[in-house]
């Protein structure tokens, strides 16, 4: 049984995401991910028939020879995203929840990679590993991406990025771009992303929603963790719980400075918010800073 | 006096600690939200104000258990058919009556006392009281108010009659005024410490009387078998006293007591009188009719009231200050 609802979300996504693809992020993309897009390769000796417009005169007055220098399409990069499906990712206070915003994420890259026939991949983690799609093409590949993060039921709850960046270190042999998607309510991470960002270029994407940072005031409240099922009863007009949240703000922005200092790009998305700026914003700061 | 009307009801209390262990095993309605095992670490939990309606309901549920256990505040009433039996004291004044050989004082103020006693332990009976010397009075009619039949006991002196000894006319008075009496059992305690020397009755034909009217007669005579002592007043030298032999008719006593269906007594010495007045007692006690009914207020309402009031509590705390999404 193919699920009709499902497969009209797939189609909905993919049209959106194609068309910011092909409007929005075509040159950002190359130049973000791919720099010159030709690379130089070797020089060789003039044949009959070359191209006179490649003839290096430099090395062929050194030589007192003709020789040309010869490119190469730079090679195809490795894309991989690791989606969160923990139980946090299914919290959303408006339209979509987090995982919704991760999925249209994942699509907006991953069919920006197929354009420019890049591969992609898929690694599904909770504080398991719990699903891999290897690294493939076309769009069919991408289609199958996108059906496994909506349809695929995680085993297990919790979070673990530790895990999940260990797991694609492991795996990874050549230079990939890794995008991380995921609220990021976790511990312990920091070190494995910048080991991680040492070999690949690791890039977070954060995604969240506006009441997970500024709850609204309803008084005492019992609160269900969505990961461990603790349940709190808390007084959301509490100094108290104002403060925390305060803090918890405070602390992203540490966190976020420190891993933009050890050279990992991180960029938050709000659920509500249109990200369509923010990516632009992102991709324009990175082609900036290369 | 406050009591439980169903107090197996009381075993309720056995599952409230099951009642507390559900409510806290079972997991609230709450809100899901990523971040609280982060916010209860730096938070902790505030558990005050988690108990308060857990608490709140537990004390509801335990006036709910009390109240069904009937808790009443009654009163026994002993006396609400005072059918109980109607009594004449009769007692002798006569001037005999104040030999010495019953204490305190004399002969009349021990029978008084013993008397003022019997009154006290009969609280359902009507009694009334009858005083002869040469002559007979009623001193106080049968009734049940036995605080003027006291006074009037209290009031008996020698010399307020002339002397004499009517055993006749005092039983006949005492009959008299029983007569109309409606109690299952009429009695007269007859007390007298000589022979009947006055009076027109006989009081061998009054005893007849009473018999014929279901009246039971308890004779008891009064005074030491052995000489005793009575005062007489010299002018100028004070009290004397005089040794004389008491006599009393036992004769005739016994014979009014046995065909009433009483007893004779013969009382020498205060503790003699004392168990005599104890015996008639306890002989009559058996036919009194003394129904117990209990008028009791149930107060299962105030608890009721007090469990409705912490249950508004209740929900006023868990649905209006703790938020529950429901």
């Amino acid at each position: 049984m193919i699920d009709e609802n499902l497969v009209k979300k797939l189609h909905y996504i993919e049209i959106k995401s194609r068309k910011l693809v092909n409007e929005m992020f075509a040159g950002e993309y190359l130049s973000a991910f791919r720099g010159q897009g030709i690379e130089f390769d070797q020089v060789r000796e003039y044949y009959p028939g070359d191209d006179v417009r490649s003839i290096d005169w430099n090395v062929s007055a050194r030589f007192n020879k003709l020789f040309v220098k010869e490119f190469q399409e730079e090679r195809e990069l490795s894309l991989y995203l690791l989606v969160d499906i923990s139980n946090s990712q299914n919290f959303g206070t408006g339209d979509k929840t987090k995982l919704d915003l991760a999925t249209e994420l994942s699509a907006i890259f991953a069919f920006s990679a197929i354009k420019h026939n890049d591969k992609v991949g898929l690694l599904l983690f909770s504080d398991k590993i719990e699903k891999l799609i290897p690294l493939g093409k076309g769009r069919r590949h991408v289609m199958s991406i996108l059906n496994t993060i909506l349809t695929y039921k995680p085993q297990s709850k919790g979070t673990s990025i530790k895990n999940a960046l260990e797991y694609i270190g492991r795996l990874l042999t050549k230079r990939a771009i890794i995008i991380v998607i995921s609220d990021f309510i976790d511990s312990n991470y920091s070190k494995e992303v910048k080991l991680l960002n040492r070999k690949h270029d690791v890039i977070l994407l954060h995604v969240y929603d506006k009441k997970e940072y500024v709850p609204p005031k309803v008084g005492f409240v019992t609160m269900e963790d969505l990961e461990t099922g603790e349940q709190l009863l808390v007084n959301t007009n509490g100094k108290n719980f104002k403060n925390y949240f305060i803090a918890m703000m405070d602390n992203l922005s540490t966190v976020k400075d420190k891993f933009r200092k050890s050279g990992v790009d991180t960029v938050s998305i709000d659920t509500s918010m249109n990200y369509i700026p923010v990516l632009v914003n992102f991709f324009k700061e990175r082609i900036r800073r290369r | 006096m406050n009591h439980l009307a169903s107090k197996y009801f009381l075993f309720l209390y056995l599952i409230l600690p099951l009642v507390i262990y559900f409510f806290l095993k079972r997991k609230k309605a709450s809100v899901n939200f990523p971040t609280v095992r982060y916010i209860k670490q730096s938070l902790g939990d505030s558990k005050i104000v988690r108990y308060i309606p857990l608490s709140l309901r537990v004390i509801a549920l335990s006036l709910i258990i009390f109240a069904l256990a009937r808790p009443q505040h009654g009163r026994t009433y002993e006396r609400v058919t005072t059918k109980g039996i109607d009594i004449v004291l009769v007692i002798d004044v006569s001037g005999s009556m104040a030999a010495i050989d019953l204490q305190p004082k004399n002969r009349l103020q021990a029978a008084i006392n013993v008397a003022d006693e019997f009154i006290r332990d009969r609280g359902n009976d009507r009694i009334g009281l009858v005083a002869f010397a040469k002559y007979a009075y009623i001193q106080c009619p049968l009734t049940a108010n036995h605080a003027i039949l006291l006074g009037q006991l209290h009031r008996l002196h020698m010399g307020m009659i002339e002397d004499g000894t009517a055993i006749g006319l005092g039983l006949s008075s005492a009959v008299n005024s029983l007569k109309n009496s409606k109690a299952k059992s009429k009695v007269v305690i007859l007390l007298t410490d000589g022979r009947n020397n006055a009076g027109e009755i006989d009081p061998l034909t009054a005893g007849e009387i009473a018999s014929a009217l279901g009246i039971k007669v308890y004779t008891i005579g009064v005074g030491s078998r052995s000489e005793v002592l009575f005062p007489y007043k010299v002018p100028g030298l004070g009290t004397r006293y005089i040794k004389m032999k008491s006599d009393v008719d036992e004769k005739t006593l016994t014979k009014i007591a046995d065909e009433t269906g009483g007893i004779y007594f013969r009382a020498d010495n205060t503790e003699a009188l004392k168990n005599i007045y104890k015996k008639i007692d306890n002989m009559e006690k058996t036919k009194i009719i003394v129904k117990k009914r209990s008028v009791y207020k149930e107060l299962y309402a105030k608890y009721l009231i007090l469990a409705l009031i912490f249950l508004l509590l209740e929900f006023f705390v868990s649905k209006l200050i703790i938020n529950r999404i429901v």
